[in-house]
């Protein structure tokens, strides 16, 4: 089909709407989602001529993409209400305090390791809802702890709760060489990763606290950030996980240093309350709601274990290769024939469409973790009886939003990927940007989507099509432009409206949510800069082989 | 079923109805020959779904401006 202004505008209304709606309107990605898949029907229909058929099948598809994410999202929500009800994340505080005195320490062990690694269990804001009220526990003032807690951990989104949004970019993608665009966004993130360490460093006392806390920044950054770079290429689903989980405990080793085996050198911080904590009963009650509290005291062991259980898990099922292809035999999946709009655009047909292998998918290993986790801490007397009802209602009451706004979105990037749309966007911008110009800017259209919707995974749905087509109507790296849309997705969630407005409702200062987006601003400039001027190299020097 | 009047719930029986609609709309449309009015039926149902979170706002803002016009 011909691009013109007419169509390219008609194509580009679903995205504008949700646009306006989220972020002009302040509607919830639930509500606004909807209208943007009917407005994306409407001019699947009536300008991009797709039959009733096509409209269809692509919906069905998209409802399927959906079901797959869900898989992971609902049983990673109960592994965190169960935990939470227990008081697990209590314990971790405790034995945390008990290693040592070091305020610096505790900021960077909570604020930066203890998100990103809530980031690899369980995104949905959970690292924000309980790492701001965590931090303000260890004296953190609750402005900061909230800039803190988002700075902290949206590096590890892409491949954190086991890759659910690089799942999400590879269910709407045809990635030529899967492999080097994650390896490349690797290096984008690792990028991202010490910024951060250094950043929230720097927060807490400036030059003094960067030059105090580079060892800890430098060593955790190669754990977590390097090991995600390590192993995003051959196994994404471990790629965040496992480095999180390491650097974890990583930091009970640092805290025996001599470097942070004493006080912080830092004698004035902004981000630290000068004496007690702020006594507004509200801001306290809704803190506690976050973290859970515990019936009785509970080791630090017990709290982890159910995450160990993962770990163990994931290693069985996905490392051990006649393990992993055993229970990867087990398949299910739709055959869907060839569908052609009349104006001639064709989506090719499938044999297995996104086949799902149930005994190797992440949700199934998260839903074997809550088990483990909710037998396990009711043995222990730390879930009251009969708790275990408003764990299951509470956990399918808080996914049902996330369920409707994918069932949306999902279906929308599939009608519009079907119909032409996405390919029309992608040729119109093609037709005025120059090459390596868009290369640099790709990540920004990454955190324009995460910006709308609070999600990388959803920033990814949407716009990794878009993304991927204007690649190759340029004749640019798909590796730089997909790495560079997922990053940028992931780093957009300091700044995603839902995502600030978790994390301060938890400490009560969401009236402060347009000096926290702001403030992190920065962090998302400075981020998309570095990450621009990457994607960039990776472009020229085909850097990651794409 | 006091339940149900809660927007949270409404929104999930719209997800509900969105599978049944996927599910039908699949075995309409996938086939050779394609059941038209099975299809419909399936988009039929998603569609429906689809609007629940956007009637039940309208509801909801509806009743928000009753209530400030009572209150005046």
């Amino acid at each position: 089909m011909e691009v013109t202004l007419i169509n390219w505008l008609v194509a580009l209304l679903p995205l504008a709407a949700i646009l306006y709606l989220l972020v002009g309107r302040n509607w919830k990605a639930a509500t606004a989602a909807p209208v943007g898949f009917f407005l994306a029907l409407a001019a699947a229909v009536l300008v991009f001529q797709a039959p009733a058929r096509l409209i269809a099948l692509q919906t069905v598809k998209g409802v399927w993409d959906a079901l797959f994410i869900l898989y992971v999202i609902v049983p990673a929500l109960l592994l965190y209400e169960v935990s939470k009800e227990a008081g697990a994340f209590q314990a971790i505080r405790r034995g945390i305090e008990s290693y040592t005195p070091n305020e610096l320490l505790h900021v960077l062990a909570i604020g930066w390791v203890f998100s990103s690694f809530l980031q690899g269990i369980t995104g949905f804001g959970a690292p924000a809802a309980v790492t701001a009220p965590l931090l303000v526990a260890f004296g953190v003032r609750p402005f900061w702890a909230v800039v803190i807690a988002l700075t902290g951990h949206t590096w590890a989104n892409t491949f954190g709760t086991l890759a659910v949004a690089w799942e999400g970019l590879t269910a709407v993608t045809d990635m030529e060489n899967a492999s080097a665009i994650a390896l490349t966004t690797g290096v984008m993130l690792l990028v991202a990763n010490v910024f951060a360490g250094l950043l929230i460093a720097w927060m807490f006392g400036r030059g003094r606290g960067i030059r105090e806390a580079l060892p800890a920044v430098l060593i955790i950054s190669t754990i977590h950030g390097g090991g995600q770079l390590l192993l995003a290429p051959i196994a994404p689903t471990l790629a965040n996980f496992l480095p999180v989980t390491v650097a974890l405990g990583t930091i009970f080793l640092l805290a025996r240093s001599p470097w942070y085996r004493k006080d912080t050198e830092v004698t004035e911080s902004e981000v630290m309350k000068p004496g007690e904590l702020d006594d507004d009963e509200d801001w306290e009650a809704r803190a506690k709601e976050a973290v859970g509290h515990e019936e009785q005291e509970m080791s630090l062991l017990t709290a982890l274990a159910p995450y160990l259980v993962l770990i163990g898990l994931i290693v069985v099922a996905l490392l051990i290769g006649p393990v992993n292809e055993l229970l990867g035999s087990v398949r299910l999946g739709f055959s869907f024939p060839e569908l052609q709009t009349d104006t001639g655009f064709i989506t090719p047909g499938v044999e297995s469409y996104r086949s799902f292998a149930p005994l190797t998918h992440p949700g199934t290993f998260l839903l074997l973790s809550a088990l483990f986790a909710f037998l396990l801490f009711r043995n222990k007397g730390e879930i009251r009886p009969g708790r275990i009802d408003d764990i299951l209602v509470g956990t399918v009451r808080t996914s049902i939003p996330s369920a409707v706004a994918l069932f949306a979105l999902i279906p929308l990037a599939k009608v519009m990927e079907g119909s032409g749309q996405t390919l029309v966007l992608a040729q119109g911008i093609a037709a005025v940007a120059p090459g390596l110009v868009y290369v640099f800017l790709a990540p920004v259209v990454g955190v324009l989507g995460s910006f709308m919707t609070s999600s990388n995974l959803s920033s990814n749905i949407l716009f990794g099509p878009l993304q991927e087509s204007t690649a190759t109507a340029l004749n640019i790296s798909q590796v730089a432009v997909l790495a560079a849309q997922t990053a940028g997705g992931a780093i957009g969630n300091a700044i995603a409206p839902g995502i600030v407005l978790l994390g301060s409702g938890a400490v009560g200062v969401s009236d402060r949510m347009g000096e926290i987006i702001r403030i992190n601003m920065r962090y998302v400039l400075v981020s998309l800069v570095l990450i621009g001027i990457l994607a960039v190299l990776a472009a020229l020097f085909s850097f990651g082989g794409g | 079923m006091s339940w149900i009047h809660e927007r949270v719930w409404q929104m999930g029986l719209g997800a509900l109805l969105v599978l049944i609609g996927a599910l039908l709309a699949y075995q309409a449309a996938a086939r050779e020959s394609v059941n038209s009015a099975l299809m419909w039926v399936g988009l039929g149902l998603i569609f429906f779904g689809l609007l629940i979170p956007l009637i039940t706002r309208f509801i909801e803002s509806e009743q928000e401006k009753k209530g400030e016009r009572g209150e005046n």
